[in-house]
């Protein structure tokens, strides 16, 4: 299925490199992957991941602003990525960019104030958004006081305790090439890479030995109902259930019984809630994974006078589901869509590229699209009963709601 | 690279692509109407007309479409516009031959079930609701009540009461209206066989030139330049300020009504965009003058052709009471380059931003689907990607100097969003 070479390689300092060259596009894509976010900040750093997701580039965006290239970035609670696309021509440069952002970035004093003032009006645009902070919100209902129930954008009201000494604490501690991952995908010349590979390892040294995740145990979901009342024409709803880590057994069965769920036209929420009752606009299910945790969400955005309705009746369809399991036709209809969806997002050299950078993250993460394909067809309808079995979907569902409905409304929608 | 262009006799223009190295095939039915086109009975059902054609047509029902979709793993979908309305699918290239049909059926015979409908406008209602709750989109529509008249003053999907009231047989009048050969552009990009296209092309001869089209005394384009376009009474005002419980921040848009753009000035509109600010900040005027100037924490720039004119919007978010400080920062950036006054370099790398921008949107077949659409579209003839980038070299500061001069005869129309408490920095 795969039509290039995948090389993966570690280098002497620890970083893990994956490329994958393609001759016949002409485009490259760059990302870096570094474990940096709110999960692994101590209490009085939070919000540094984000800091640094601007301060590090300080002087250097000029660099890439000449080739034209776009840099783009993401966050997580456990994870910042980092991005860039540039016509072929300018690949070693936007590389050496990227590296020299990541492993000596300046992290001026001068600076300071104004990527803390940024990272902090982008948590607060974040609040603008209530579909998305309604997942913040879930996290906060089931984990409680955990670092996992962590906003990866912070609160906007808390940056101003931070100043550069202790967010340049959290890059010594969090920017370790070991504790990082680098990809490519696309038409690159092989010898750079391999030259500015060779000059990363002599000049970006491990410095401390990267500490793992807060607790040796595994986060606990506990069920919880949380609604943050606010003037608005939709409720903004998320569900949460228990899910599982990227390593686990049971990741690729829940992967598939969340696209039966609600993976978009043809799944039973969609069908149900928005094509026959015309509830919603978007529903949506999505199975959100870390190294040790994971939680399937539902998130769908509805008017008052439809929410509840629609609430009930995606606990009726998960009890259904709690009660019955799937069909054989459905299972091979999710794989089938899984599949094809995968090989069609991998013509995008981007896509392509972040998926690398998950797979070299998160260690059972399937890295070429033969592996995926084969993890997603080795699902059976057994085995995804089975998956519900060991992970009740409505036993310990959470709610979060940002909007017109009350705690009480959505608990009585619930209990129905 | 292979780019063509073909008109059937029965006069649907067609645009392709072939992209051999491609993993998918592209397609869209590109109707060139759109909100703006609709009579006042009429008011949303472009868009409503667009839901609609994914419950069913003649030959495939909904279930069928549904399972078209779920068994290729294709990606359908569609958007309405002011002046056009796409509708598109994304598939492997062995699914092609299947899937055309599913979709050029849709178009042309839209089942349009009266039981549908009701369930329908209530889905557009819901999308109508969040997007009163979305501060940019309210702002949108703001603007767009303060600087044009008619239709385009209106909310592009329609109101709650509008869209209540709106019935059936309207959306089938629009349909038998503009749903016609003569008034579509199809694109197909991506890895198709030349045989899979002739095919394609065949089922489609069949199709006749609108009877009760664009001449059947509905919005024909001198309606269509003469009508939305006029100048709004002094009344009305330049200036909104929306006050509102969901505004986290300050916001707001300026926007620029600008007559119809030719040739050349149209990239120089796009390319303006680029330098002050636009997706990509990177290196941009606004990134320095405002964001780390500390003024704003986004600023961007878009233009929007209409026919008759166009308008150039500047979005930006900033703390409260800076939106002074910010629009006059932006009319002097404006007025730097009436001046001419701008680092050489700075044309260079705007220019480089939109042919990298290009170049990662021929990397995929449904975004170099939707670059082709706009392309053709203000000329009405196809553009190949190699003549973009020459016509994107080719434009000098001049071109630039001039259009902010066009900018800075009127001021601009603005709506300016008033925000409630602000997380202060220590």
């Amino acid at each position: 299925m795969e039509k290039s070479d995948l090389s993966l390689r570690r280098l002497t300092n620890g970083l893990t490199v994956i490329a994958m060259p393609q001759a016949d596009v002409e485009t490259v894509s760059v990302g870096l992957l570094t474990g940096a976010g709110a999960r692994l900040e101590e209490p009085g750093e939070l919000g540094s991941s984000r800091i640094l997701e601007y301060w590090i580039w300080d002087g250097l965006s000029a660099e890439l602003a000449d080739l034209g290239i776009h840099k783009k970035s993401a966050p997580n609670i456990e994870w910042t990525r980092y991005w860039a696309t540039a016509l072929a021509p300018y690949f070693a440069q936007m590389l050496r960019t990227l590296l020299q952002a990541v492993s000596a970035p300046g992290l001026q004093e001068r600076s300071f104030a104004a990527f803390r003032s940024l990272a902090a009006h982008q948590a607060a645009a974040r609040e603008n958004e209530p579909q998305a902070c309604t997942a913040d919100l879930l996290r906060q209902a089931m984990g409680g006081t955990q670092p996992i129930a962590r906003s990866a954008y912070g609160r906007s009201d808390g940056y101003g305790t931070l100043d550069p000494q202790i967010v340049r604490n959290v890059y010594e501690r969090l920017y370790q090439p070991a504790n990082c991952v680098l990809a490519i995908v696309g038409n690159y010349d092989e010898a750079q890479l391999d030259e500015l590979l060779y000059d990363c390892q002599e000049k970006w040294k491990d410095r401390f030995s990267v500490t793992g995740f807060p607790s040796a145990l595994a986060p606990l979901w506990t069920p919880g109902i949380v609604a943050r009342e606010r003037e608005a024409n939709q409720a903004y709803l998320t569900l949460g259930i228990p899910g599982v880590p990227y390593d686990d057994d049971d990741f690729f069965p829940l992967a598939v019984l969340v696209q039966i769920i609600g993976g978009g036209d043809g799944s039973r929420l969609y069908e149900e809630i928005r094509q026959r009752r015309g509830l919603v606009y978007q529903i949506r299910s999505s199975l959100t994974s870390f190294r040790d945790a994971g939680l399937m969400t539902i998130q769908l955005g509805s008017r008052k006078e439809s929410a509840l309705e629609a609430l009930e009746q995606i606990i009726l369809e998960l009890r259904r589901l709690e009660r019955d399991g799937v069909t054989e036709s459905e299972v091979q209809s999710a794989k089938g869509q899984l599949i094809k969806q995968m090989v069609m997002r991998s013509e995008s050299t981007v896509a392509r590229m972040n998926t690398l950078l998950t797979s070299g993250w998160y260690p059972k993460y399937p890295r070429t699209l033969d592996a995926m394909r084969r993890s997603i067809e080795e699902v059976s309808a057994a085995a995804v009963s089975e998956a519900i079995f060991r992970h009740p979907l409505t036993g310990s569902l959470g709610i979060a709601s940002i909007g017109p409905l009350a705690a009480s409304d959505l608990k009585a929608g619930a209990i129905h | 690279m292979e780019q063509s262009s073909v008109t059937l006799p029965n006069k649907l223009r067609v645009l392709l692509h072939r992209m051999p190295s491609m993993a998918t095939v592209s397609v869209c039915f590109y109707i060139l109407s759109g909100a703006r086109d609709e009579t006042p009975k009429q008011t949303g059902a472009a868009h409503l007309l667009e839901h609609m054609l994914f419950r069913g047509s003649e030959v495939f029902s909904e279930e069928d479409i549904r399972r078209a979709m779920r068994e290729t793993g294709s990606d359908m979908n569609a958007f309405t516009a002011w002046e056009g309305t796409c509708v598109y699918a994304r598939m492997l290239p062995e699914y092609f031959g299947s899937l055309f049909p599913v979709l050029a059926d849709m178009v042309r015979h839209p089942k349009l079930d009266a039981a549908d409908y009701e369930v329908e406008q209530s889905v557009v209602q819901e999308e109508l609701a969040r997007q009163l709750d979305e501060p940019r989109s309210v702002m949108l529509h703001e603007l767009h009540r303060i600087s044009f008249a008619g239709r385009m003053g209106g909310i592009l999907i329609g109101s709650k009461e509008q869209i209540g009231a709106l019935e059936l047989h309207e959306l089938r009048a629009f349909h038998w209206s503009h749903y016609v050969p003569d008034n579509t552009l199809v694109i197909i990009t991506g890895a198709y066989e030349e045989k899979q296209i002739d095919e394609a092309l065949a089922s489609l001869e069949d199709w006749l030139p609108g009877t009760g089209g664009l001449d059947g005394g509905l919005q024909s384009e001198e309606t269509r330049q003469g009508q939305s376009m006029s100048p709004l009474s002094e009344a009305d005002g330049r200036v909104s300020t929306l006050e509102a419980p969901l505004f986290r921040n300050g916001a707001g848009i300026w926007g620029w009504r600008l007559p119809e753009l030719q040739g050349a000035e149209h990239y120089a509109a796009h390319l303006l965009c680029t330098l002050l600010g636009d997706d990509n900040t990177l290196g941009s005027r606004f990134e320095t003058v405002l964001v780390r100037a500390r003024i704003a924490e986004q600023a961007n720039a878009v233009y929007t052709s209409f026919t008759g004119g166009g308008m150039l919007k500047i979005y930006s978010t900033f703390p409260p009471g800076q939106e002074e400080k910010v629009q006059d920062i932006v009319m002097d950036e404006l007025r730097r380059l009436l001046e001419g006054k701008s680092d050489p370099e700075e044309l260079r790398r705007a220019k480089n931003k939109i042919k990298t921008q290009l170049a990662v949107d021929a990397s995929t077949t449904d975004s170099r689907m939707i670059s082709m659409a706009q392309a053709w579209l203000p000329g009405r003839e196809m553009v190949t990607l190699q003549e973009v980038l020459n016509r994107i070299d080719a434009l000098t500061e001049r071109q630039l100097a001039n259009l902010a001069g066009r900018l800075l005869e009127e001021p601009p129309f603005q709506v300016i969003a008033g925000p409630p408490e602000h997380a202060k920095l220590s």
